[in-house]
C-alpha cells in the first residue's frame, strides 16, 4: 500500500495486535479515502498482489460511500489467499480525514511509520453485533488501562470511563476517578454499579450495553444487506 | 492502580503487553513470516455472523477450509 502511495490506515486484527490485544492476525483491515486518486492507488497497489476483488460489491465508489467493504484475495506468492478488507465508512466511526489526524504511528524498525486507527476509534470499528469483536473490545480496554502511565491525561481517563468492558478494571478507574465517574455516569449509567461495587449489577448492565450496541449494528446492516443481495443478483 | 497487568492477564500475555508497539510489529512481521513458509492458510476464518456475506458465499468459504487440509497430506503419505 504504501509503495503504490494509498492513502490508509490498519485497522480490524492487525491492529488489534499491535494494541497488544492479540498476538496473530490473518485479517488484512484499511479504512482508506475514497476519492478517485486513492482508488486508482489502490487499484495500483493491489495489482502488486495479483489481487482480484472477489464477491460483492465491486471495487466502486459509491459502494465504499455507501458503507460497504470491498474484499480482495492475492493470488501472488507468498502471500496466496490473503484477503484484503477495504472500508471507507463504518458506523459511529468519523470521517477518514479525522481518523487521520488522531492516528497512531508506529515505527516499523526500519524508518518509515505504520499509520493505524487510534484506540478509540478502533474500538469504536468493533462495537459490530459479532461475537468475536466483543472479546477483543475489553481485551484493548485492558492493555490500555493496565500499561498507562501512573498519571493518565484526562481525556484518556474519560476513554476509560467509557470503554472499560472489566469490572475489577470499572472499580479500579471509578475509584481512582471518582468526579469524572459521577461526571459521566449520566452518559453510561453502569458507571454507578462501578460506583456501588454492585457486581452483578454491573455485569448485567455490561451484557445489556453489548446486547443493545449488537442490536443497532444490526439495524444499520439491514438496507446494506439488501443492497449486497441486489448486487449478487447481478453478479 | 491497585491492579496490576498480572492480576489480569496470563504470564505469556503480560509478556507482550509489555512490549512497544514496534516490538509487536517486529514480532508480528516474524510470526507472519513462520507462517507462511509452514504453509498456514492465509484464507480467512469463517465468521458466520458477518454482515457482507450470504449464506451460499459462507458455505462455500467453509468447504474451501475443509478442503485445505488436504494441501497438509503431501509426498509420501500413501
Amino acid at each position: 500500500m504504501r509503495q503504490s502511495g494509498v492513502g490508509c490506515l490498519l485497522m480490524g486484527g492487525q491492529a488489534c495486535v499491535l494494541y497488544g490485544a492479540a498476538e496473530f492476525s490473518k485479517d488484512v483491515d484499511f479504512a482508506v479515502v475514497s476519492d478517485p486518486k486513492n482508488l486508482e492507488n489502490i487499484r495500483d497497489a493491489m495489482s502488486r498482489l495479483d489481487a482480484r476483488v472477489i464477491a460483492v460489491p465491486p471495487f466502486e465508489r459509491e459502494h465504499l460511500e455507501a458503507g460497504l467493504a470491498v474484499h480482495f484475495r492475492c493470488e501472488k506468492d507468498p502471500v496466496r489467499g490473503l484477503r484484503v478488507d477495504i472500508m471507507s465508512k463504518m458506523r459511529g466511526v468519523p470521517s477518514f480525514a479525522e481518523l487521520w489526524d488522531r492516528r497512531t504511528s508506529i515505527d516499523d524498525g526500519h524508518g518509515t511509520f505504520v499509520e493505524l486507527l487510534s484506540l478509540r476509534d478502533l474500538v469504536a470499528a468493533k462495537k459490530t453485533q459479532r461475537d468475536k469483536d466483543w472479546p477483543m473490545i475489553q481485551r484493548l480496554m485492558e492493555t490500555s488501562y493496565l500499561s498507562a502511565e501512573s498519571e493518565p491525561p484526562d481525556g484518556k481517563i474519560r476513554f476509560w470511563m467509557r470503554e472499560l468492558r472489566t469490572p475489577e478494571l470499572l472499580f479500579d478507574v471509578v475509584a481512582r476517578f471518582q468526579d469524572v465517574a459521577r461526571e459521566l455516569s449520566p452518559d453510561r449509567p453502569l458507571l454507578r454499579h462501578a460506583i456501588k461495587e454492585d457486581r452483578d449489577d454491573l455485569s448485567r448492565a455490561l451484557e445489556e450495553e453489548m446486547r443493545a450496541e449488537k442490536e443497532r449494528d444490526r439495524i444499520y446492516w439491514k438496507p446494506l444487506k439488501r443492497r449486497l443481495s441486489e448486487l449478487r443478483r447481478d453478479w | 492502580m491497585s491492579i496490576t497487568v498480572e492480576e489480569i492477564f496470563e504470564p505469556e500475555w503480560v509478556d507482550w503487553i509489555r512490549k512497544t508497539p514496534t516490538e509487536r510489529l517486529l514480532a508480528l512481521e516474524e510470526a507472519w513470516a513462520n507462517y507462511v513458509e509452514l504453509g498456514g492458510s492465509l484464507d480467512p476464518d469463517v465468521d458466520m455472523q458477518s454482515p457482507f456475506w450470504s449464506r451460499e458465499e459462507l458455505e462455500e468459504f467453509a468447504r474451501n477450509a475443509i478442503r485445505a487440509p488436504e494441501r497438509a497430506f503431501g509426498k509420501g503419505l500413501e
